[in-house]
């Protein structure tokens, strides 16, 4: 197995025992709850990958304590000292943030949320991985990231977002590059971890006849004005 | 004394402008058409009412005088200098209507720098804009960098009457490429096209081979040919040419877009075989130098930051942000971010003098213009000769532009008069920009990039930006474009008509006393 597909293993192995964790602590201490509890996380973990987060840097841990309640503390769950600080920090930050990012994010771990737009796109010569843009849903912005993926993850796209079609929601784990040294020098996210938070669509524009009607009136003035000028112009040769 | 427009002279300026706006009709058209292909409809109907307020408000400015005279030079000159700001409020309709600005000064100013060809752009979405808004940007960029006038020429829409001279001199261009202005706006015309065409066929096969669909790589194909050769800017893709993530397209844009900046009078001089006029050129020779030189500055200003791996790298990507700067085209391989935060002070400012510089005269490109830095350069020498050799000898100073000439006096006040403008403007835009809070440096560069129509962004240029700022920024395109001296003597001109004489104010006083 490639180094690449470890990490991509053990990236998922680790979301979804951070999603787990409080289902199952939840389930033990309190069996009633079984069913709804073991929902809930899934459903925190969907929801906090959905959204467009502003938020600045927060710990691994964190995103187990998001995802589930916490309940009652059991005093059997003590710290152990001996146990090392981990400094592999995920990033939860928004494009708009990495768009104006300096050195503080560079080479870090990031998660970032956004619509994938444009195209998919191959560097001549590298057939096994692709590029893809995602933008941050703001009004006001113009903020994009582009990620650097396998060919694999981006087939998990369904829907390349631009005029009358809302892009996959994508959320993207990886490690951000202010200046990349494999791709000249470009800002990117290099993909470990692909989760399609939903799917993209159409967005329906019906054919309105209505909406043409100032046109066709304006064009209609605008040719009699013309014919008047002429008609002034021919009587005053 | 100044001369002062009357009644008459306004009339006429409405006729002939009232005429250039009913020919933009063709403008919005295009979209139009291009929306019905793609099924857009709300664009569609948009560009349907830019279309007919085109007619309507043409039409409507003609029939103030239905018959005009032939145009002396003082309305040749109001002509064209108001020319790029009507076209730009008529063609800012359709935009402002669209999801993509916040503000009619938004649109306004997006109008104007593509017509200008400036390339800066505070559309937000972009990369959810409908081929058709896309389409109407690129359109604006191949007029622009044309020149309204020049268009207008070639099609022989001013007739007989019009002063053709005064207008195409008016427009920023002091070169005949053929003895008759007509002939040689079309020559210009045809140049762009065939340049134009050469351009897209190998950018859409790139970009075809990167993986985009065919109607999509055809449709990017074009508007990156026609904003390359008209060294315009715009891009469909917010991310601009790093979109692509391809070195070979990037080769040939840099092509074009360093054919887009040679004078197009050289252009006949080498299908006429003349080659040696080509490359004995003062401006071909120092562009040359002046781009080799800003290319090996910042390849070793850039080489003290950890940004590329190697030295080829290192060397394209530098080639590329030079070209794009020093033609005033605006792509960028470096994002605003990356002006601000990895490149050095140095590197920044190399970026910002090559843009205040430009390009030649007579081509698509802006800035100060190599003609004028040789000239400048040559009056040094003059100046120095003149200070070594004895008071009674003659000094001549030649130079090559288009066959030998002979420096004199009224060319070099010409181009120190317009270095000066152009340093004034710089500065004034970058003083706005400390005034609104800005970095002095970062104020600096976007002035910079505003007043050359070079449209290389730091950030301060975007959806958000402050009214006053964009309204500066809007000025500086528009000056810019016209060389300072169309806008500054139709300003000029606008004051002193309608401030009331001196003699006729005190003749209406003391006829009451009477």
């Amino acid at each position: 197995m490639s180094g690449r597909m470890m990490r991509l293993v053990f990236a998922l192995v680790l979301v979804l025992a951070f999603a787990c964790a409080p289902a199952a602590w939840a389930v033990e201490g309190d069996g009633g709850q079984a069913g709804a509890d073991a929902a809930a996380p899934a459903e925190g973990a969907a929801n906090s990958e959905r959204a467009v987060s502003g938020e600045t840097a927060e710990g691994a841990g964190e995103g187990a304590g998001e995802a589930g309640q916490a309940s009652e503390v059991d005093p059997t769950n003590a710290v152990d000292p001996q146990l090392l600080p981990d400094s592999s920090f995920i990033y939860d930050t928004s494009i708009v943030d990495l768009a104006h990012a300096d050195s503080y994010f560079d080479n870090q771990t990031v998660r970032v949320t956004g619509e994938v737009v444009g195209d998919r796109r191959a560097t001549i010569g590298d057939g096994e991985n692709c590029w893809i843009t995602l933008t941050e849903p703001t009004f006001g912005e113009n903020s994009t990231v582009e990620v650097y993926m396998s060919n694999e993850q981006a087939s998990r796209i369904d829907t390349y977002g631009a005029y009358g079609r809302v892009g996959t929601i994508l959320s993207v784990q990886g490690t951000f590059h202010l200046v990349c040294p494999e791709h000249e020098g470009e800002s990117d996210v290099h993909a470990e971890s692909v989760t399609v938070s939903a799917r993209g669509h159409a967005v329906e524009s019906d054919f309105d006849s209505q909406s043409f009607l100032p046109g066709i009136a304006c064009v209609g003035v605008g040719v009699l004005m013309m014919v008047i000028l002429g008609i002034l112009r021919e009587r005053g040769r | 004394m100044w001369p002062r427009f009357t009644l008459t002279d306004a009339r006429t300026i409405a006729h002939y402008l009232g005429l250039l706006i009913v020919c933009f009709a063709v403008a919005p058209a295009i979209p139009f058409v291009t929306a019905l292909v793609f099924q857009e409809w709300e664009p569609a109907s948009r560009y349907l009412l830019c279309v007919g307020v085109c007619l309507v408000v043409g039409t409507g400015l003609r029939l103030l005088m239905p018959t005009a005279p032939r145009l002396n030079r003082q309305q040749a000159m109001a002509v064209t200098g108001l020319a790029w700001i009507a076209l730009a409020f008529v063609g800012s309709i359709p935009l402002v209507l669209s999801d993509h600005y916040a503000t009619f000064a938004d649109a306004l100013f997006d109008c104007v720098s593509g017509l200008t060809t400036t390339g800066a752009t505070v559309a937000t979405d972009l990369d959810h804009m409908s081929v058709a808004d896309n389409m109407f940007r690129f359109v604006m960029h191949f007029a622009g960098g044309m020149g309204l006038i020049v268009v207008a020429l070639s099609l022989g829409l001013f007739g007989r009457r019009a002063g053709d001279a005064s207008l195409y001199a008016s427009e920023g261009r002091s070169e005949h490429v053929v003895p008759n202005v007509v002939e040689t706006t079309r020559f210009i015309s045809k140049i762009a096209v065939i340049i134009i065409a050469v351009t897209f066929v190998p950018v859409c096969l790139l970009l075809c081979a990167t993986g985009l669909e065919p109607v999509r790589a055809a449709l990017h194909g074009l508007w990156l040919s026609i904003s390359a050769f008209m060294t315009g800017g715009f891009s469909p893709m917010s991310t601009s040419v790093m979109y692509y993530h391809s070195g070979a397209v990037e080769i040939v844009l840099m092509v074009a877009m360093l054919l887009g900046t040679i004078n197009f009078a050289l252009y006949l001089e080498v299908r006429r075989g003349r080659t040696d006029h080509f490359f004995q050129d003062l401006e071909v020779r120092t562009g040359a130098i002046w781009l080799l030189a800003m290319i090996a500055i910042l390849t070793a200003t850039l080489s003290s930051a950890p940004l590329f791996s190697n030295l080829p790298e290192m060397l394209r990507n530098c080639a590329f942000m030079v070209v794009s700067a020093a033609t005033t085209t605006g792509f960028q391989t470096v994002s605003a971010n990356q002006l601000t935060t990895v490149f050095s002070s140095g590197a920044f400012l190399v970026l910002a003098i090559v843009m205040a510089v430009g390009g030649s005269a007579g081509s698509t490109s802006g800035g100060i213009k190599f003609h004028r830095v040789g000239i400048i350069w040559k009056s040094i020498v003059s100046t120095i000769k003149s200070a070594l050799f004895p008071p009674t000898a003659r000094v001549v100073v030649e130079y090559h532009h288009i066959g030998r000439r002979r420096l004199r006096p009224d060319v070099s006040r010409e181009a120190l008069t317009v270095f000066t403008l152009y340093v004034i403007t710089y500065v004034i835009g970058a003083l706005a920009g400390i005034a609104y809070g800005y970095e002095a440096t970062t104020s600096l560069f976007e002035s910079v990039a505003m007043a050359s129509n070079g449209g290389i962004t730091a950030g301060i240029s975007g959806p958000g930006m402050p009214l006053g700022l964009e309204m500066v920024y809007l000025l500086q395109m528009w000056a810019g474009r016209l060389e300072f001296v169309t806008l500054m003597a139709l300003i000029v001109e606008v004051v002193v008509s309608v401030t009331p004489d001196a003699d006729d104010v005190r003749k209406l006083l003391n006829r009451g006393k009477s």
